[in-house]
């Protein structure tokens, strides 16, 4: 029985929806819990929307009391009817009952980049629907639809928290209201601050202003003739494209016939207005002429480099979501897009790692995984949508791309050499494929000849004389810009002129503007009359794109738009991104960095210092896509403090991106910008920055400055007493000294520092405990190495850190195997699989799948480790961890060269090779190298296995890798056949040094046999029944299953026969 | 018992069906038809210009504030809070059978909500006082699917229109009634005839209340 909360009868059925004694409606937990969360978050917020009301008038006179039933029916068909459309382009509505009238809100609690086009979509589709149930119905014979539409800001939220009531206040209301009521017969009205949004879409009649009651002002007035099937475009006054016929058929046929194939890769370069955007835009007509091929464009130009711009771009495009989205609508995108994608493989993670922004202090590895996660997403998204229909990419002034963004195209060019895709990248140097092993087709623009110079003159003015077409030909070389623009200036300066039809040359004189580039882009823009030129000054400032909604607040002029659409059609800018609030693009970068230099230094800066506090105004639910905007144009204003906090976010962001080289550069600009300028910074700011900071010297491999600034930041946290900090910046400069070898300081700094750190400190002790585990594994103390990898997985379990349990727990099970304690090993492995680590994070579950096919591999259970690799390599490659996947291949050919399977083996290189990228670490290129070497070793391939085993070997030295270097020392006691002794001696002493007994027992047999080689039968038995007493050591632990595996190890079988 | 509004049957003796919410009239499912129900409509003027100066947290807590000062009077008369328009609140009364009064309670909960406004103004410290527009009147309603809070009724009523009419065509602090509801109330209260005011056809006659604030 429920009882209701109203009345507080509690005899209503289990099923029962609505209460039996009193009729109010009985709702779930959860329903309550949803609908308070959901008045805790709308509660009140100013939001810019699209608004109608809808108004069924004349109704009062049908209702009669023997009409009630059937008035009753009709007036619930219409409301639920004009409900169920609104709900169909995701709009709000509020039932006004007592007026017969619908509210309809297009904005919030969601807001759409689109919200006025669907809301005027909206109403016509309710027309539509009225005016058919009309002709059907006699009751509606002589009632009357009126629609009104407007936009602009309005408070929304609820009213009366106990019984809550949605309620949306303000003018722009109150404006749609009075609009209603002026409508007539079926008509849709809306004001001018809609119609400006939609223009595009609809064709409108312009009533005019008129007065409406309760306002002071007219409102200007438009009707809505219908929705355009598709939307009018403003068309840019094109020259037709002359002399370039052949790279336009070159591209057209990459795009539509090789790529059926294979993958194109092609790059098109060209001196500055040679043709490169204009052929690009004629390529793409041709594409969507053909709707078999989808096109992506994005344009790598930023003032300020955003970790993988151009690639959030093109995921933008393909997830449907516009520019500037907010966080919220951008998440449940992704999620919409990939729910039916297995939730542990699924591309959303990296989606959102591209498209959200995380802040928070990601320790290197969550980066490299994020980012790893990043490179997988993209790829799959690419290769779904490709699958689909081919696909075709054009980067835009690609060589001003982020160097992330570089390398993921490269990535991406290797793995999707086999897909129907395209990446044009424009202005980029054929060097770019140095090192990259696909193909590539190169177009490269040349100055037209002189017959496609003259029909391009011709086509601008007509019928001219030779001379004239001889001198713009010697004065632009050939190039088109450059041409248009000498037949421009001439003849605004009158240097030509037409007599009877025919231009001539009046007078000969050098035209000096084209001697740069500066000078003639400042001759076209200068050709501007002064409105639609304002609007390029104050566009420059903003950026090389810019949204018309920061524009019109700079500049609030009614004929805004009408200026923009003039700068599309002549050129100078071309439209990004439709929606309400459209995003331009100059269509040269060289266009608006000229109209920037030239305007005053005081005004550049007033507008900076307005554009900057616009962004945080206009998008401040996404935000964190333009902190590095956000913070340059702070800067640029001379408004140092938050210039400094946008810096340091986007230092964050781009760090979190694995972007190390950006996000240095953010964090040095916080320091240069405090220094040179004296802008105060936060304490608490500059000691994140610096962890970061250090954090990102360890990454690159700085290991000195790495140990230095922790150092100098752990001496300032101790003077100001900041016990916190102090632990943290104690915790990275042992981490540095035990790096730099320097083991004794490293000891003393953890062993104080654990004693400080209190309960409020619990996260950083099981790191503390697991550095000194570190420290003693490096002094080859295994049992204070245990002791602490314990006491960090204890510490971490206490205080309920599973991410560090799950890093103790793999340290631990590396010590066991190592020391040749594999059932050991194995047990910690096999706890961590069945407990500790969730199904769903595979990344950890291949990390600990691969341990423990690497120790199957040394108990020699041959099988079952190349099935586990097997596995590994798959999952690896579904969620793009590089680091799992190039190890489980390499150990596939290693143990299908140990079979003599050559073709196995190379096909599994090949796929290393193809992974082997600026992500690979440093410290995994000694044992990639040192795996290749015993691959091409059993493949008989002794050159190469001698070329990488030196390589590694250089490596390992250089990084301290003493197993590594141990397992060089023993092959090359194998391939360097004059130096055998001597390198099997290095490599038994290092294996005593680190007192590893599967080292040991490995050095002695490699011993053995060259004594045996050696014919010293008396040394090698010596040699062979001490590895042989090793061999059984590790052999009696074992369980009995493992050791009817281990006794096949060729290197026991031959001990017991020697 | 089996509702004729939706077919659900059930063995126990009820008020409204437990499926759609539908009332029950002697064991068959009906609406409320042809029942005498006074209308209220209240809307505070100035509010929406003086909101446009305000932040939006602040412009929900004042009209979450009237308004909750408001529903309390509603309901200590009796009445029932049919919907809130933006800043405009319409109310119902007569609902209830054992309210006696309602057309008088109308008048008197909407002279109740200018004292209680007044008193608002004085504490609340805003740029220019918040006023008031009212407009009542009675009529004769039908009303479906009921539920006791009403939200999701339909009533069918031309009360709505007339008290609409009324309330838009009220000055500033007055509250204007229709002939219904000064016919029934006129020997309680005084009133001041104003005239007809006529909308598309739809004509309304219309009293103002002599009000009584307390100052």
């Amino acid at each position: 029985m429920i009882k209701c909360a109203y009345c507080n009868y509690s005899q209503n059925p289990e099923n029962a929806k609505f209460c039996t004694k009193c009729g109010v409606g009985l709702k779930s937990e959860s329903d309550s819990v949803a609908e308070s969360e959901r008045l805790r978050l709308l509660g009140g917020e100013l939001r810019l929307l699209t608004v109608f009301f809808v108004n069924l008038t004349g109704i009062e006179k049908s209702i009669r009391k023997d009409t009630y039933a059937t008035t009753k029916q009709h007036v619930q068909e219409f409301l639920s009817s004009i409900e169920d459309i609104v709900t169909e382009y995701n709009g709000t509505f509020n039932r006004i009952i007592p007026d017969f009238r619908i509210l309809g809100i297009f904005g919030a609690p969601h807001a759409h980049h689109d919200d006025a086009l669907r809301a005027t979509r909206c109403a016509s589709r309710i027309r539509d629907w009225w005016l058919e149930r009309k002709k059907e119905s006699k009751f509606f014979k002589d009632i009357d639809l009126r629609i009104g539409l407007n936009t602009g800001r309005a408070f929304f939220g609820f009213v009366l928290k106990e019984s809550p009531f949605l309620t949306v206040i303000g003018d722009t209301i109150n404006t749609a209201a009075r609009l209603t009521e002026m409508s007539q017969h079926s008509e849709i009205l809306m004001t001018r601050p809609t119609y400006n949004v939609v223009l595009r879409h609809i064709d409108a009649e312009h009533i005019g202003e008129q007065a409406v009651r309760g306002k002071e002002t007219k409102i200007d007035i438009y009707r809505l003739k219908k929705i355009r099937a598709t939307p009018r475009v403003v068309e840019p006054q094109r020259m037709p494209l002359f002399g370039r016929e052949s790279e336009l058929n070159r591209l057209v046929n990459l795009a539509q016939d090789t790529i059926q194939e294979a993958a194109v890769y092609c790059i098109l370069n060209g001196q500055m207005g040679i043709g490169k955007t204009r052929l690009k835009e004629e390529f793409e007509v041709q594409l969507h002429k053909n709707d078999r091929i989808s096109l992506f464009e994005t344009n790598c130009s930023v003032e300020i480099q955003s970790p993988y711009h151009p690639f959030r771009a093109v995921l933008r495009d393909i997830l449907q979501l516009h520019e500037l989205d907010s966080q919220e609508i951008t998440a449940k995108r992704i999620d919409e897009m990939f729910a039916h994608e297995d939730a542990t493989r699924s591309p959303a993670k990296g989606a959102k790692h591209l498209l959200l922004t995380d802040i928070g202090r990601l320790r290197s590895e969550e980066m490299r995984m994020a980012n790893e996660e990043i490179y997988a997403s993209v790829r799959d998204i690419i290769r779904n949508e490709c699958r689909k229909r081919p696909l075709v990419i054009v980067f835009e002034e690609f060589e001003q791309a982020d160097v992330m963004s570089k390398d993921l195209a490269t990535y991406l060019m290797a793995e999707l050499e086999n897909e129907p895709v395209m990446f044009l990248l424009i202005n980029i140097p054929k060097q770019f494929f140095d090192g990259i092993s696909v193909d590539f087709t190169e177009i490269d623009l040349k100055p037209l000849p002189k017959q496609h110079v003259r029909s391009l003159i011709q086509h601008i003015l007509g019928n001219v004389d030779n001379d004239l077409v001889d001198f713009i030909y010697r004065e632009a070389g050939g190039n088109p810009l450059f041409t248009i623009e000498a037949i421009r200036n001439t003849r605004r300066n009158k240097a030509i002129n037409q007599v009877s039809g025919q231009w001539h040359l009046v007078k000969e004189q050098a035209l000096v503007f084209l001697d740069d580039l500066y000078g003639l882009v400042m001759s076209t823009i200068d050709s501007l009359s002064p409105d639609p030129r304002l609007v390029v000054d104050y566009a420059s400032v903003i950026g090389y794109r810019f949204s018309l909604r920061i524009l019109s607040e700079l500049l609030t002029r009614p004929d805004l738009k009408e200026h923009l659409d003039y700068l599309i059609a002549e050129g100078y800018i071309v439209l990004s991104s439709d929606g309400d609030d459209p995003v331009y693009i100059f269509r040269h970068n060289l266009l608006k960095d000229a109209a920037y230099n030239v305007l005053p230094v005081r005004k550049r800066k007033e507008i900076h210092n307005k554009v900057a506090t616009l962004f945080e105004q206009i998008y401040s639910d996404n935000l964190s896509s333009f902190y590095e905007d956000v913070a340059q144009h702070y800067l640029a204003s001379d408004v140092y403090g938050p210039a400094t906090k946008y810096f340091k976010l986007a230092g964050d962001k781009a760090k979190n991106l694995y972007a190390i080289d950006q996000a240095l550069s953010f964090y040095e600009q916080v320091i240069d910008i405090t220094k040179q300028f004296g802008a105060q910074l936060p304490e608490s700011l500059h000691r994140e920055i610096m962890l970061n900071l250090i954090d990102i010297y360890e990454i690159k491999g700085d290991i000195n400055k790495m140990e230095k600034t922790a150092r100098e930041r752990l001496k300032e946290a101790l003077q100001d007493n900041d016990q916190k900090n102090a632990v943290l910046f104690a915790e990275r400069q042992a981490y540095g000294l035990i790096l730099l070898n320097n083991l004794e300081s490293a000891e003393k700094l953890l062993s104080s520092n654990i004693e400080k750190s209190g309960e409020q400190m619990a996260e950083i002790i099981p790191v503390l405990y697991a550095d000194l585990g570190m420290l003693y594994a490096s002094k080859y103390e295994y049992d204070q190495c245990l002791f602490n990898f314990n006491m960090s997985w204890r510490t971490a379990r206490a205080n309920n850190i599973k991410e560090a349990e799950i890093i103790c727990l793999l340290n631990l099970s590396k010590l066991h195997k190592s020391l040749g304690n594999y059932e050991k090993a194995l047990e910690y492995l096999q706890h961590g699989l069945e407990i500790l680590i969730e199904t769903e994070d595979i990344r950890r579950n291949i990390e600990l799948q691969y341990l423990t096919a690497s120790i199957d591999y040394e108990i020699w259970n041959i099988e079952k480790a190349k099935n586990v690799l097997t596995e590994c390599l798959m999952t690896a490659d579904s969620i793009g961890s590089f680091d799992a996947y190039i190890r489980s291949a390499l150990d596939l050919a290693h143990i299908y060269s140990l079979n003599g399977e050559p073709d196995h083996v190379n096909k599994y290189l090949k796929n290393v090779d193809k992974k082997i990228s600026f992500l690979i670490r440093e410290s995994l290129l000694a044992e990639i190298n040192l795996k290749k070497a015993l691959v091409y070793y059993n493949s008989q391939d002794y050159k190469k296995a001698n070329d990488y085993v030196v390589n590694s070997m250089r490596i390992a030295e250089r990084l301290n890798q003493r197993e590594i270097e141990f397992q060089c020392y023993e092959l090359l006691s194998i391939i360097d056949e004059n130096h055998k002794m001597e390198h099997v001696r290095k490599a038994l002493g290092l294996a005593e040094q680190m007192k590893l007994p599967p080292l040991i027992a490995a050095a002695l047999y490699r011993m053995t046999l060259i004594y045996l080689e050696n014919n010293d039968i008396e040394r090698a038995r010596h040699h062979g029944r001490k590895a042989l007493l090793v061999f059984d050591d590790i052999k009696s632990r074992l369980s009995n299953a493992n050791r009817q595996h281990y006794v096949k190890r060729p290197e026991y079988t031959r001990l017991l026969e020697i | 018992m089996t509702c004729a509004h939706c077919g659900n049957v059930t063995e126990q003796a009820i008020h409204f069906c437990s499926h759609c919410g539908a009332a029950i009239h002697d064991g068959v499912a009906s609406p409320f038809e042809d029942i005498q129900l006074t209308f209220l409509r209240v809307d505070l003027s100035g509010f929406t210009k003086m909101s446009e100066a305000m932040i939006a947290e602040d412009v929900m807590a004042v009209l979450n504030e009237i308004f909750r000062i408001f529903a309390d009077t509603v309901e200590s008369n009796k009445g029932t809070i049919y919907q809130v328009i933006g800043d405009e609140m319409v109310c119902i009364f007569g609902l209830d059978t054992e309210s006696g009064f309602a057309p008088h309670m109308a008048i008197l909960t909407a002279e109740d909500m200018f004292n209680k406004l007044h008193e608002f103004n004085k504490t609340a410290n805003l740029e220019s006082p918040i006023g008031l527009k009212v407009g009542a009147e009675i009529d004769s309603a039908s009303i479906f699917d009921v539920q006791r809070d009403l939200r999701n009724s339909l009533i069918l009523t031309k009360g709505f229109r007339k008290s609409q009419i009324l309330q838009k065509n009220a000055s500033n602090n007055t509250i204007l009634v229709g002939e219904g509801l000064y016919k029934m109330t006129k020997g309680f209260f005084s009133y001041r005839e104003v005239g007809e005011f006529v909308e598309e056809s739809f004509g309304v006659k219309a009293y103002e209340y002599r009000l009584k604030l307390k100052r």
